[in-house]
């Protein structure tokens, strides 16, 4: 048995970019507090401050990651492909949702709001990690609990509190599952530990492997619930039109990098023997219903909140196509077709939410119809929300149609039977998803109806820019971020 | 036909369940019904019932009850390393549950532990909530 000091510092080393973000934290909410004037109000412009505080902590962790050299597993943590695409998604992302909040928060409470979004990211990357049960939880509490804490603060009307309450009411609901479900795992399988729970459920006899069904079952429809995926997709519209574009963007790129990361490092521990067909044939309906649902939903919504929520729920859809096509037997794996998309579909819509929190400036942009004449009077705005709102719809040239791609051939050669019905639907689904994404841009350039000077926000734009141009140099030069994905087990 | 293997978690799954379900249709069967209006009070732990309990109270006592938790995780982990990781005062022959090359690392983590607390705590106070307002 190795030693007890020795593993602890060895996880801590490898751990280290988390545990700056979490040293970060820990200054915001000690000297937060402290900043203020004699009458108990926060000093001003401390927002930004502590942007840049969480800019630079995000430029140590990924300096750190960089440098670091931990493999294999080490303690509680397993380091491999998909954590170190996890980490490096996450601090790429972090630096865009930190922007965006920054001029969405009053001062008063910057200090908790940035604290809270790094260690949502911080348990991100620690979901990624995890190689047991007892870690898998803490790291997806790691992020529920700061989730509920970073959409009430900036709470302006009662829409607000209602959607921060709703999400923290079902959350919680999410979390009871996930951690019934695990505890059958343990009970069937007689560990915490992903590896060991996975050889005893090879060879388990049938019994216990259905107790493992059952298990990865209820595990399955919590996580369902973080990535928004039917039937466990009501919540999201209310929430995201309640809340500010910060928590609109954080919630569609954060739990869905937990959900999938979670998804992907449990789904294969039960996949074995009898119960390989049913849990396969749950994720390509759930996948196939999420998919239609959400894109036809979305066709009629007004409010842009709303309708960006029903196509968060679609392209959870699409990546359930990934994780139900499954890695055996396909040239372009499933797992890593979806890590390629969540990677794209994160940067696009991250930059999407910078662009539209930059360009309503004070004034945010709820109906489609705001969006009208931006085509005019904000020229290079309204080219780069429409580069986003085209990767979203999967059109060259951006990374959004690499990503489609690769979804579509992943599930087209995999071996599961609905592997060919999946690509189907994933391409009657883009055409759908086309209507409402394209007519968000005829709105922007040919309606000229609504003339509102707003002031905009010129750092959320640039940030907004610079996903969008991501997107395109992702089309032009996907290689680099595809040899990532594929190094995933 | 050979008799498939039942696991043993479906048969304590159907003790389980058959044991509520014949109690409660036993109690309701042969239970003697007397009333008394003891037996109907509300049960209060033992108090008698003052009022009625679905009466508003001040929200500060919530943030008192959350706060309550920083002392109460700090116990719950406190007390057993107590427990565990010295040997008992003045024996010389109990040695200490915890393996001794296991003591410093433990001290360190449980210190780490009480930090967190601390700030959390430093913050609380920060933020007024000792303040009864």
């Amino acid at each position: 048995m190795p030693n007890f000091t020795e593993t602890s510092v060895q996880a801590a080393l490898g751990i280290a970019p988390e545990l700056i973000l979490i040293a970060t934290v820990c200054v915001m909410l000690l000297v937060g507090p402290f900043l203020t004037d004699s009458a108990g109000r926060a000093a001003k412009g401390l927002s930004q401050r502590w942007t840049i505080l969480s800019l630079l902590a995000f430029a140590a962790a990924g300096w750190t990651l960089y440098s670091s050299q931990s493999s294999g597993v080490i303690g509680p943590f397993e380091f491999d492909g998909l954590s170190q695409f996890v980490r490096i998604l996450t601090l790429v992302l972090g630096p865009v949702l930190a922007i965006i909040a920054s001029r969405q928060i009053d001062d008063g409470h910057s200090a908790e709001s940035h604290a809270c979004l790094l260690t949502i990211l911080a348990g991100a990357n620690l979901t990624a990690l995890a190689s047991d049960l007892i870690g898998l939880f803490l790291a997806l509490e790691l992020v529920s609990i700061p989730t509920y804490i970073f959409l009430y603060l900036p709470r302006r009307n009662s829409a607000m509190q209602e959607a921060a309450l709703k999400y923290f009411l079902l959350s919680v609901f999410s979390s009871a599952l996930v951690l019934f479900g695990m505890s059958w795992l343990y009970g069937v399988a007689g560990s915490t530990n992903f590896a060991e729970i996975s050889s005893h459920l090879a060879n388990a006899p049938k019994g216990d492997q259905l107790f493992g069904l059952l298990a990865m079952t209820l595990i399955i429809a919590g996580l369902c619930f973080r990535i928004a995926a039917v039937p466990f997709h009501f919540y999201a519209p209310d929430v995201f039109q309640g809340v500010t574009s910060a928590g609109a963007a954080m919630l569609s790129v954060a739990p869905k990098i937990v959900g999938f990361a979670a998804l992907v490092r449990l789904a294969p521990l039960a996949m074995t023997g009898a119960s390989a067909a049913p849990l396969g044939n749950l994720l390509a309906v759930t996948a196939i219903v999420t998919m239609f649902l959400g894109n036809l939903l979305a066709l009629r919504q007004k409010n842009l909140q709303r309708l960006l929520a029903y196509s968060s729920i679609a392209h959870s859809g699409y990546m359930l196509v990934g994780l139900a096509a499954g890695n055996s037997g396909a040239v372009i794996g499933g797992d890593s077709s979806l890590w390629f998309y969540l990677a794209t579909y994160g940067l696009v819509t991250a930059g999407l939410f910078a662009l539209l929190a930059g360009v309503g400036g004070q004034k945010p942009l709820e109906r489609d119809s705001d969006l009208g004449g931006l085509g005019q009077s904000r020229p290079a705005a309204a080219l780069l929300i429409a580069v986003c709102l085209f990767s979203l719809t999967g059109l060259p040239p951006t990374a959004g149609f690499t990503g489609k791609l690769h979804l579509f051939f992943a599930s087209w050669a995999s071996p599961s039977i609905w592997g060919q019905w999946l690509a189907v639907a994933l391409a009657i689904n883009s055409a759908i998803a086309a209507y409402y994404y394209l007519r968000l841009i005829a709105v922007m350039y040919l309606d000229e109806s609504a003339k509102v000077e707003r002031q905009h926000y010129p750092i959320s734009e640039f940030i907004g820019g610079v996903c969008a141009v991501g997107t395109i140099a992702l089309f032009i030069s996907p290689d680099w971020l595809w040899q990532l994905a594929k190094q995933l087990p | 036909m050979t008799i498939p293997a039942i696991p043993p978690l479906v048969i304590y799954a159907a003790l389980l369940v058959g044991f509520v379900i014949v109690n409660l249709v036993l109690a309701h069967a042969i239970g003697p019904r007397k009333k008394t209006p003891v037996k109907q009070m509300p049960y209060e732990s033992g108090m008698d019932p003052v009022g009625d309990a679905r009466q508003p109270f001040n929200v500060r006592f919530y943030l008192v009850a959350i706060l309550f938790l920083v002392f109460d995780v700090e116990l719950l982990f406190l007390y057993p390393w107590a427990v565990s990781a010295y040997a008992p005062l003045g024996s010389k022959d109990t040695p200490a549950i915890l393996p001794p090359d296991l003591s410093m690392p433990v001290f360190v983590v449980m210190n780490i532990f009480m930090a967190t607390l601390v700030i959390a705590y430093i913050y609380a106070w920060r933020k007024g909530v000792f303040q009864w307002r």
